[in-house]
């Protein structure tokens, strides 16, 4: 598989619903870094989590990968995800009550892919605001409650 | 990690483009706006994704990055960090990711949700460019409006 394949199927593993597929794709020292954690790291545990959070969430979530630039173990790439809040978020925060909103969003993501061929690092940029006011929750519920990271890198 | 040491060379077709990176870098770390606009087709589109406000054609783009210019100030080390900078094989694409530190001035381009002058921003981004003929013919810029405004707010940022 190469980079460029690894992300595809990373992204088609969240189209599917498939978290075993997905956690297959990730190095064991995977890190992810994204708006929503405001530039915490998170491992493949984190991910599982949020996965599961988000697959009952937005049972119709969709990844629509519209561009993709790969060189050598770096691939960027930029994706439409569409959704409907439908299910109860259940946040570290507290559980959100859907509100039934359809939600478009534009996501851009970088990936580093190791030696092995699975993804050993991502950082995820997208609107928080944005999704948010989509889906008429309030964006302060998703704040982590530790202090964001110095440093997004 | 910036990745563009090659030294300088021109563009041929199916070749990425390393004097348009660098020459891009240089002088969107500079605020140098008129070497950037020198990079920027006439027919450009800069779209702020987060918001979804496009900025079409030089003109539209000349002030954009005026706005950007005056709306903040890159005092104590502050300024445009890139750290990943690639292309594709066919120098088609560029991927500019980079963190902006600054402080905010009385400019700031948004007519609601206006941080107080001085205020520091830390603003990671990254940039998805598509390169025509040697200049940069799209640009889309990422990035997470909630670390500049108001929270679950409909917003703008040139508007």
């Amino acid at each position: 598989m190469t980079p460029q394949e690894a992300v595809r199927a990373y992204w088609r593993a969240w189209t599917g619903h498939d978290l075993e597929g997905l956690l297959s794709l990730l190095a064991p020292e995977f890190v992810s870094r994204s708006s929503l954690s405001q530039g915490r790291a998170a491992g493949k545990d984190m991910i599982a989590k949020g996965f599961a959070i988000f697959d009952k969430a937005l049972p119709d979530l969709s990844e629509e990968v519209v561009s993709i630039v790969a060189e050598d173990d770096r691939v960027a790439c930029e994706v439409v995800e569409t959704a409907t809040f439908t299910g109860p978020m259940e946040l570290p925060t507290g559980v959100l009550a859907p509100t039934n909103r359809s939600y478009t969003l534009p996501v851009a993501s970088f990936f580093r892919i190791d030696a092995r061929g699975l993804i050993a690092e991502q950082r995820t940029y997208w609107d928080v605001a944005n999704w948010a006011h989509q889906i008429e929750v309030d964006p302060a519920l998703f704040a982590p409650k530790s202090e964001p990271a110095k440093s997004f890198v | 990690m910036i990745t563009n040491p090659k030294p300088p060379e021109s563009a041929t077709p199916g070749q990425p483009d390393t004097d348009l990176v660098r020459a891009f870098t240089a002088a969107f770390t500079t605020d140098d706006v008129e070497g950037f606009y020198k990079l920027i087709a006439p027919d450009a589109e800069w779209v702020i994704m987060a918001t979804g406000e496009t900025f079409r054609g030089l003109e539209q783009i000349k002030q954009l990055a005026t706005r950007s210019v005056a709306a903040r100030d890159h005092t104590d080390g502050m300024g445009i960090k890139p750290f990943n900078i690639f292309t594709n094989a066919e120098g088609t694409r560029l991927c500019w990711e980079y963190v902006h530190t600054a402080a905010v001035t009385d400019k700031w381009p948004s007519s609601t949700h206006r941080p107080a002058p001085g205020t520091k921003i830390s603003v990671p981004i990254i940039l998805s460019c598509e390169i025509h003929h040697g200049k940069i013919i799209k640009a889309r810029e990422y990035f997470d409006m909630w670390t500049l405004v108001d929270p679950g707010t409909p917003h703008r940022l040139y508007a």
